[in-house]
């Protein structure tokens, strides 16, 4: 008797938990199609990943400048790229996308997060960059190994992606990478070419990396906090309209805010809650 | 009646074989080769060349190739199957002998015979690799004794001046140290290699002790070739020249390279050649690549 008592009991409460999870379930749900849609009517990815990789290469500005005096000083092909004002991020742009440097000098002077995230729609030229961060690191890799492969032409993608290598390293590889190794009488020279391109390589894929899981780290959180953030709001905004006949003084309102917080936090992974008790209750 | 078991798999399609067997176990070479299919050869703008090592006939290269596609479209799910088999060639040479049944030991004795072999397939696989219709550019994946044939292509295809040599794999490479450094046999290969930016992998592992730490040495003194030399596959040399990158696949066997086992050396594998070539989805991966052992730290100490 107290047995089926007991049974029952967890059976009304596993029931009363579910209704509650259900609703919870509801919001997650709906809060989650909300932030996707936001995502992809507003190109938020594209947006976030252009902004971030401008303000990466903006940041190395004192070494590219650096390296770029000590580099290009003598160098009239160099000299005349900076002259017309290529920069690291246009040689990345033009590299990834193919788009000529001429529409992309206009890209260059948005660069605030005001500039970039309000008024800046998405561009179809930069559709690279609305793929998800390993994808999108893929076409950067394959643009700085042609950098890197062809320094003369990128003079400023190569100065910035090889920063903080051994400048001596860097200043050979700039000069020797257009020549034939066939045309070395010491075998020793070759070896010594192959060695710096190999380390400068390695440097641009440790920095590449360090970037790639930075970002994928902050992408995936920034979707968390905002995935809680709609649901605690939606949350509430059930929970006003629904009261809205009865009386709502402060403590009520305080409540609700409460309770659509508890909520937003568990609206995400509701669904696999709801699972559990579900099972719970089957074997009830 | 030899070792020799047919690979009855229907889902291996390779689209184009470069054939330079008579047998499907041990025989003469092939000369010249042949495409397959003979008519209606496909033609490929790029060619990823596959070639197995020693002592496989055709039943167990057929099978490592297989399986070489199906690793690699499992670690890259976006990956077709026509994407993948657009660029492959699978090369098939008589790197093995037929013993009678029961003599299948007396394989080792063969390696010295099969390293003549290989040089002499070269200018065969050559040949090949010259008659796909419309190639601008081959690639090359080799395991073992097959990265000595590769590298003796290379240099014919060289002195032809086309295709564009891409990248080159070579895994568990049965090629002496000497051969790839200063003075060495493939040394005009490599700076050649290195003017045009033809990258080479190498996968190795100095867990290969019984094939390419063993037999290797003495194979290699037999058939004439070097004192006892050390193979590239079991510990690369430093000295190596060219654009070389080189990655360890911790405790791999000589034959964990093609995807035949289910084990973490051989998905290791896959992963290093898949980021190397790229196939299908350009897409960067950072977890298992460079991080190839965990770090272990000190056990804790105990207060007595």
């Amino acid at each position: 008797m107290i047995s089926n008592l007991i049974t029952d009991s967890i059976g009304q409460f596993v029931s009363f938990l579910q209704g509650y999870l259900f609703a919870l379930l509801a919001i997650g749900l709906l809060s989650m199609a909300l932030l996707e849609a936001l995502k992809k009517t507003l190109s938020i990815r594209q947006k976030y990943n252009l902004f971030h990789i401008k303000r990466w290469i903006k940041y190395d500005d004192l070494g590219r400048e650096r390296f770029n005096k000590l580099i290009f000083a003598n160098d009239k092909e160099s000299k005349n790229s900076s002259e017309k004002g290529y920069h690291a991020y246009e040689e990345l742009l033009h590299l990834t996308t193919g788009s000529n440097y001429a529409e992309l000098l206009k890209e260059e002077r948005k660069s605030s997060f005001f500039e970039v995230f309000i008024f800046y729609s998405a561009d179809e030229r930069f559709t690279v960059f609305s793929l998800d961060i390993s994808k999108m690191m893929g076409h950067v890799q394959i643009a700085v190994d042609s950098t890197i492969d062809t320094p003369h032409k990128y003079p400023s993608l190569y100065s910035f992606i090889t920063s903080g290598a051994d400048f001596s390293d860097v200043k050979e590889w700039y000069q020797n990478a257009q020549k034939s190794e066939l045309d070395v009488e010491d075998t020793s020279i070759a070896k010594k070419r192959a060695d710096q391109f190999m380390t400068l390589q390695r440097l641009a894929k440790r920095k590449l990396d360090t970037f790639q899981l930075k970002k994928d780290y902050r992408w995936t959180n920034l979707n968390q906090l905002y995935a809680l953030l709609i649901s605690s709001l939606l949350m509430f905004l059930v929970l006003f309209l629904v009261n809205l006949s009865n009386v709502l003084n402060v403590e009520i309102i305080l409540g609700f805010l409460l309770i659509s917080s508890i909520g937003g936090i568990f609206a995400p992974i509701i669904k696999d809650l709801i699972g559990i008790i579900g099972n719970i209750k089957d074997r009830g | 009646m030899g070792r020799y078991k047919a690979y009855n798999n229907p889902a291996y399609k390779p689209s184009l074989k470069l054939y330079l067997r008579t047998q499907v176990e041990g025989g003469p070479l092939r000369n010249p080769g042949k495409l397959i299919p003979e008519k209606n050869t496909p033609s490929k703008r790029i060619c990823v060349v596959l070639v197995h090592g020693y002592n496989n006939h055709v039943g167990q290269a057929s099978k490592a190739y297989y399986s070489f596609r199906a690793k690699q479209k499992s670690i890259q799910k976006s990956l077709t199957e026509d994407n993948l088999e657009k660029l492959l060639g699978d090369t098939f040479w008589p790197g093995d002998a037929k013993w009678i049944w029961g003599a299948d030991l007396l394989d080792f004795f063969f390696y010295s015979k099969a390293v003549d072999v290989a040089k002499k397939a070269g200018p065969l696989l050559a040949d090949l690799i010259l008659k796909i219709p419309g190639l601008l550019e081959v690639n090359f994946i080799g395991h073992s004794l097959g990265c000595r044939l590769i590298l003796e292509t290379i240099t014919l295809l060289q002195n032809r001046g086309y295709p564009a040599i891409g990248k080159i794999c070579l895994m568990a490479a049965a090629v002496e140290n000497e051969m790839v450094s200063r003075g060495g046999k493939f040394e005009s290969t490599l700076l050649k290699l290195q003017s045009n930016k033809s990258k080479i992998k190498i996968l190795f592992s100095s867990s290969d002790i019984w094939v390419l730490g063993g037999a290797f040495p003495i194979g290699q003194k037999l058939a004439g070739e070097g004192n006892f030399p050390t193979a590239l596959g079991l510990k690369p040399t430093p000295d190596m020249l060219g654009l070389v990158e080189k990655n360890r696949i911790p405790g791999a066997g000589h034959s964990d390279y093609w995807g035949i086992k289910k084990n973490k050396q051989n998905k290791l594998s896959a992963q290093f050649v898949e980021e190397f070539f790229n196939f299908g989805d350009i897409k960067r991966r950072i977890d298992q690549l460079q991080i190839e052992e965990k770090r272990v730290v000190a056990q804790p100490r105990a207060i007595i």
